[in-house]
């Protein structure tokens, strides 16, 4: 008899459910209560950290979360919406994995250490080494977009993927303070919401951090504290096609951009002030300007239960082709086509801690896509685009997409989006996360349940469960 | 071997030689460590007691104890908090702010909320002191 076979969700959801089951009769409900994490639960100690007296440590979660979108969309993608990118679809976004060695900033002794992590599940092809589009930003030619991390393990599956978005050795030079150094593949300390899933308040994302930012680099990143409220880093990076922004190891060697920052925090760390930037050669062909400036203010009040966030970023890439390009007729790569692209946009977050556990917060976000460059949805369909690699057609069909139709909404445009949810954590090392995002935009970017169709909003309703291990 | 898993293991290795060719036993917690811990013992201990007043003062030298601390020996502090990537900032931070819980706590006369909250702070301290 035949059966539907198992999707990659199912397989891990069963396996983990089945291990949870073996190991968890026997536990007492105060051990829930007080373990850190299900590996600790599971161990009945730390002992799962059996290199931790020597500073080695590993981590990890899962997981998954489910968007209503009431635009019911025909191509069921939430539109330029990515990570919780599927409507009405439960994804496994994160079954993650680090192993790490920190090392201690000193002016005394030299220190060693570095990081390696690992994801499964839905969020990979945002988070891959994807600096390399598939066609050169000025030219519209065919590039190779290297083979760190993407397709490893892509043509098998639409939306699940492998991502390696840090791989790096540390090092800490003892130089006045201590003056710590990374080599790699390693996470943009620009802005302010991070890939890592337990690490942000909400499911979904701000456009700024989907579409205004890079993800990862790969390069050189200094790190150093001139006093208890300054510091700053200071780095080059390498292996990419678009200023420097998620850099892969074999390709696009020869552009290396500049990346910097500073950061300010006040005695009591209720206050602090960040500004990092990129800039450099867009590509190791293409010397226009690729840069980035990020300014990202914390503040905390009422005994630190209320929580105020503002960004602003502004990004630049100079003689690119564009939405608003292409529009005038001109074809793809002639003067007409290319413009100087700006993306620039506010968002801004109020969280209130209601209990140790609960915590409810908004956001509110503007956005601009200027040109026409940045924001394209599904962003999933230019990620896994691939000209170089044998087994992708020649007409280039993406495999996450499998042809479903253009980007939309390639042009120039704002962007609104309001996101009000909670964040609830049962137990220590589980988080739950109910939200509602309201998005609006100066052109029809969300796809209605008639293909093809677009309107100006989108309302959608998502949650989604952290298990940490 | 398929090439994409070579790659990938020869992706772990790397990371994973040079995380362990820097492998060295743990570092002993500084003077002004063991004090701020012995001050965060002491004040849970007098939370647990009743003695609002005294746990207030004591709560309030460990805070300032740990501001000094971080004057004497500054650390990078990043705005992004991925997991696990600086666990001396993220361990300070968070006991900076569950000292300021424990004082409100301790002035509202919810002894007990402040003794949970001390021991959360000390907790914080231990992992800051360890890194």
């Amino acid at each position: 008899m035949n059966r539907r076979p198992f999707t990659p969700f199912q397989q891990v959801a069963g396996w983990a459910a089945f291990s949870l089951a073996l190991n968890l009769t026997p536990a007492l409900a105060e051990e829930i209560e007080e373990t850190t994490g299900l590996a600790d639960y599971i161990a009945g100690s730390s002992e799962h950290q059996p290199l931790k007296d020597y500073g080695v440590t590993w981590g990890g979660w899962l997981n998954a979360g489910v968007t209503a979108n009431a635009n019911n969309p025909a191509d069921k993608f939430n539109g330029p919406v990515t990570f919780g990118d599927r409507a009405g679809e439960l994804q496994m976004n994160q079954l993650y994995a680090f192993v790490q060695k920190t090392v201690t900033a000193s002016g005394d002794d030299f220190d060693f250490g570095g990081r390696f992590d690992i994801n499964y599940g839905t969020d990979s092809i945002f988070t891959q080494a994807y600096g390399v589009p598939a066609t050169d930003v000025r030219t519209g030619a065919a590039l190779n977009r290297g083979n760190y991390d993407l397709h490893l393990t892509s043509f098998d599956n639409r939306f699940y993927g492998l991502a390696l978005p840090q791989a790096y050795v540390e090092m800490n030079l003892p130089v006045g303070n201590g003056l710590t150094v990374k080599a790699g593949h390693f996470y943009t300390p620009v802005g302010y919401e991070v890939v890592t899933a337990p690490d942000n308040f909400f499911y979904t994302h701000a456009y700024t951090m989907q579409y205004g930012e890079p993800f990862t680099h790969t390069g050189f990143l200094g790190n150093y504290a001139f006093d208890d409220n300054w510091s700053a880093i200071l780095g080059t990076v390498t292996g990419s096609a678009t200023g420097g922004w998620d850099g892969n190891f074999n390709t696009q060697l020869n552009n290396w951009d500049f990346i910097g920052g500073a950061t300010w925090t006040s005695d009591e760390k209720d206050y602090s002030l960040n500004l990092t930037s990129t800039a450099g050669p867009t590509s190791a062909k293409d010397s226009d300007t690729w840069a980035l400036y990020s300014i990202v203010g914390k503040a905390n009040f009422l005994d630190s239960t209320l929580h105020y966030v503002i960004q602003h970023d502004h990004g630049f890439a100079n003689n690119v082709i564009t939405g608003n390009g292409l529009a005038t007729g001109a074809a793809a790569g002639s003067p007409g086509s290319r413009q100087n692209a700006e993306w620039y946009g506010i968002n801004q977050y109020l969280m209130y801690d209601v209990l140790d556990n609960l915590g409810v917060g908004v956001r509110a976000e503007w956005f601009r896509d200027n040109n026409g460059f940045r924001v394209a949805g599904p962003a999933r369909c230019p990620g896994s685009y691939n000209l170089s690699v044998p087994g992708d057609t020649a007409s280039g069909s993406e495999y996450a997409c499998q042809n479903t139709g253009p980007l939309y909404p390639f042009k120039g445009a704002n962007y609104y989006a309001m996101t009000a949810g909670l964040n609830y954590k049962p137990l220590k090392w589980v988080m739950v996360r109910p939200n509602f995002r309201y998005d609006f935009s100066s052109q029809n970017t969300f796809m209605t349940s008639t293909p093809g169709k677009f309107v100006d909003y989108q309302f959608t309703f998502s949650a989604d469960v952290v298990i940490t291990f | 071997m398929n090439t994409n898993m070579l790659r990938l293991m020869i992706m772990l290795a790397l990371p994973g030689a040079a995380i362990l060719s820097g492998c060295t036993p743990k570092k002993p917690v500084s003077s002004e460590g063991v004090a701020i811990e012995k001050t965060l013992q002491q004040a849970e201990t007098d939370a647990r007691a009743g003695n609002e007043k005294k746990a207030l003062e004591e709560i309030d030298a460990a805070e300032k104890a740990l501001i000094e601390e971080d004057k004497k020996k500054p650390y990078v502090q990043g705005i992004k908090t991925e997991s696990g990537i600086n666990p001396k900032a993220a361990a300070d931070q968070d006991a900076i702010k569950e000292l300021k819980r424990a004082k409100r706590d301790a002035s509202g006369n919810l002894a007990g909320d402040a003794a949970d909250d001390i021991d959360k702070a000390l907790k914080d301290v231990k992992v800051k002191e360890g890194n």
